[in-house]
């Protein structure tokens, strides 16, 4: 993260060298448009992070628990790859569990830093996007985005089995 | 978007009566307020400072010659997308940003971005920028790496590869569903 940084300031920094750009009046522009989305997005955010909680809360968890009790693959993954759609610190959760439980040099841990990183919180995503926009494009958005976090997620498997 | 939030209201309500949770209904729903407000705080920041940074690039006539040259790759990915559209420079930043691992730089384009779509009444390509960021997207995933590290993870040559697979076969998968949908005249649909 902090080379990407350093990348991205220096870019800045040779921008700057190499035309004569307004500085300020475009930060501020950039800024000022910034905290008009904060503004925006907070109401969703608010909403779909109160509608998650209480579903991550309400027990599902320890019912999916119970879906997979003789599996080689750890319960953990399979809770993993259900709720990293809906939620990412919940998936976050369930890879450092592994991570605890079993090393985090060993398969299962690699497999769930995978998995993480395989897919985006689908659901946070389309809310946040689709704010205000009430239209057939979002079912679509939300079907396609689930197809596409689907094919990763048996991609990750996959390449797992490969490669480790 | 309603119809998911009752669902998944009235299916945790029904869990948390079968699971006995229901008694921490209040705490939950109180500590889910203070977590929004906290994920607000930390997004709104840096997309505060992303916005900032974001808008010094796009103006530059270095990243507006690029964008003609970028133009073949996203109109690969979006295909309903004008050429002279005022939201091309945005969604060629939220590709770059995602791509290079700055996700929160990416959030703050992509909205830039959904307000010039929403203005060109273009609903077609807010759905595939959307797609396109609930795949995984950055060539390295710089935050998985480094909280690896701070546990004293190795960080196996094989672990990025398989990343960076796996964004490859994203992005293929985004390209083929979004350029699907445009021939199967996903534009019919009315953005009632």
């Amino acid at each position: 993260m902090l080379i990407t940084i350093i990348i991205f300031l220096i870019i800045i920094v040779s921008l700057i060298l190499n035309f004569k750009i307004n500085l300020y009046d475009l930060i501020l522009e950039g800024v000022n448009e910034g905290l008009k989305q904060v503004i925006k997005i907070s109401v969703p955010i608010i909403t779909i992070t109160i509608i998650v909680e209480i579903f991550i809360n309400s027990g599902i968890v320890d019912l999916i628990y119970l879906l997979f009790p003789f599996s080689k693959i750890p319960s953990e993954i399979y809770l993993q790859l259900l709720i990293k759609p809906i939620s990412y610190n919940s998936s976050f959760i369930f890879m450092n569990q592994i991570y605890e439980k079993y090393g985090i040099n060993h398969l299962f841990s690699y497999l769930s830093t995978l998995i993480q990183s395989a897919m985006d919180s689908t659901f946070f995503v389309c809310a946040l996007y689709f704010n205000n926009i009430k239209n057939s494009f979002y079912k679509k958005a939300l079907k396609s985005s689930l197809l596409i976090n689907f094919f990763s997620a048996l991609t990750s498997l996959f390449l797992w089995v490969i490669f480790f | 978007m309603n119809k998911i939030c009752k669902i998944l209201f009235i299916v945790s309500i029904i869990i948390s009566i079968i699971t006995g949770k229901i008694v921490n209904f209040d705490d939950v729903i109180l500590n889910s307020v203070i977590k929004a407000i906290k994920i607000i705080f930390n997004q709104g920041v840096t997309i505060i400072l992303w916005s900032g940074f974001l808008n010094i690039i796009v103006n530059q006539p270095v990243f507006k010659r690029s964008n003609n040259f970028l133009w073949p790759i996203i109109h690969l990915i979006f295909p309903n997308l004008r050429f002279n559209s005022s939201a091309k420079k945005f969604l060629i930043s939220n590709l770059i940003t995602n791509l290079i691992g700055i996700g929160s730089a990416g959030t703050s384009s992509a909205l830039m971005a959904i307000d010039e779509l929403k203005n060109e009444k273009d609903y077609f390509s807010i759905m595939n920028l959307t797609v396109l960021n609930t795949t995984s997207l950055s060539i390295i995933p710089l935050s998985l790496i480094s909280y690896r590290k701070l546990l004293n993870g190795t960080i196996s040559s094989k672990l990025i590869l398989c990343h960076f697979l796996i964004t490859l076969f994203s992005i293929i998968m985004v390209i083929i569903i979004n350029n699907l949908d445009y021939k199967k005249g996903y534009l019919c649909l009315s953005p009632s």
